[in-house]
């Protein structure tokens, strides 16, 4: 069976992936997930950001919905947080960070210079999992300024990068395997 | 309530065939820093992993490791016609192949690039990474099946990876390059 193009994607078709996904994990701990889109992820969707490198998702709460969806399947415990501000974002690992288990992170605008940020995520000793829809690294640099204290990085899937992150990051945990790299 | 059937949920129903090729190094697993390579006993079991994953995900997996170039050389090029994605962990390889990612990129076909551990916190620029489409890297072992799943969801989109979607998507020379990018 052929599934029709999931462009959003489709709540209802991650989660159903998620709870394929579910047999699939090497334990079934509800761990608490916190996803964050950084600066420039609310302009996603038509007319917004560039199509052939975001691929052709609608909306960033459609992203998010779906991607939360897809946690809620595979038996994680699902937020999500989104800014412009980047300030708004340090604040949020803070307060978050006691409640969470692991971060999902696309820094988007902040990939090259959001010191704050890494910090922020170094501070909280909290494994996270940095995402982009494209392969950054293709531009000629070696990873962002998170990326030398993240546990994993996932990129250049558009939003199945997401996709792939959530399941990789909760078999990890699962198996004690995400580490807190040192700041 | 039995789980939905993964394979049944994807957006295309071709089993994709994935040639999985690690390097130097790598058929040693077990034997290496438990650091950066985790508790996993041996390649094998590692072998096992991706295949059962592979099988959930109904699509073929042919995995191949070696400690030496230029078999791995030989294995990439027989293997191109009969292939329709790569996913490569370079193993010691990853700072100083020259043939290799070469030889990727005249398949003309996807590469997605993995590690257990994350290279970048380590200080190792790679030189697959502005060649392949994507990367996964610091989930240990679980960096082949995160990758696995967002290289499949990848190629089931018409829009994205499909071998039968618009070429300018898989050829195009702007934006983030991609690992076939070769006219």
């Amino acid at each position: 069976m052929s599934n029709s193009a999931q462009h959003n994607p489709d709540a209802n078709w991650t989660r159903s992936i998620g709870e394929a996904l579910r047999a699939q994990r090497p334990g079934d701990h509800r761990w608490r997930f916190d996803l964050i889109d950084g600066p420039n992820m609310s302009n996603l969707g038509l007319g917004g950001r560039d199509v052939r490198t975001y691929g052709a998702v609608t909306s960033l709460a459609a992203l998010q919905d779906g991607i939360v969806a897809m946690g809620e399947g595979l038996g994680l415990a699902m937020s999500a947080f989104s800014a412009n501000h980047e300030g708004s974002i340090v604040e949020h690992i803070y307060d978050a960070s006691s409640s969470v288990d692991a971060f999902l992170i696309n820094p988007a605008a902040l990939t090259r210079y959001g010191m704050p940020t890494r910090i922020a995520l170094a501070d909280v000793r909290r494994p996270f999992i940095e995402l982009h829809f494209a392969n950054v690294a293709a531009l000629g640099w070696e990873g962002g300024i998170t990326t030398p204290v993240a546990t994993a990085v996932v990129m250049g899937f558009r939003h199945y990068s997401y996709m792939g992150a959530l399941f990789g990051l909760a078999c990890a945990l699962d198996r004690g395997q995400a580490q807190v790299l040192p700041p | 309530m039995s789980a939905p059937d993964l394979s049944k949920l994807r957006q295309s129903d071709r089993r994709w065939r994935i040639e999985v090729i690690a390097g130097p190094n790598m058929k040693h697993l077990g034997r290496r820093d438990r650091r950066l390579f985790g508790e996993i006993a041996s390649f094998e079991a590692l072998q096992a992993n991706i295949e059962t994953f592979a099988a959930a995900l109904g699509v073929e997996v042919r995995v191949f490791v070696s400690d030496f170039e230029g078999e791995i050389l030989e294995r990439v090029h027989r293997s191109a016609a009969t292939t329709d994605a790569y996913v490569v962990d370079p193993g010691g390889l990853a700072t100083v192949s020259q043939g290799w990612p070469h030889a990727l990129l005249e398949t003309r076909k996807p590469v997605v690039e993995v590690t257990f551990y994350n290279p970048v916190a380590n200080g190792e620029a790679s030189v697959f990474t502005k060649t392949a489409i994507g990367r996964v890297m610091g989930l240990r072992e679980h960096s082949y099946t995160a990758a696995l799943l967002a290289l499949v969801l990848s190629l089931d989109d018409r829009t994205f990876l499909h071998p039968d979607g618009p070429e300018s998507e898989t050829k195009r020379k702007d934006g983030t390059p991609y690992s076939f990018r070769l006219g």
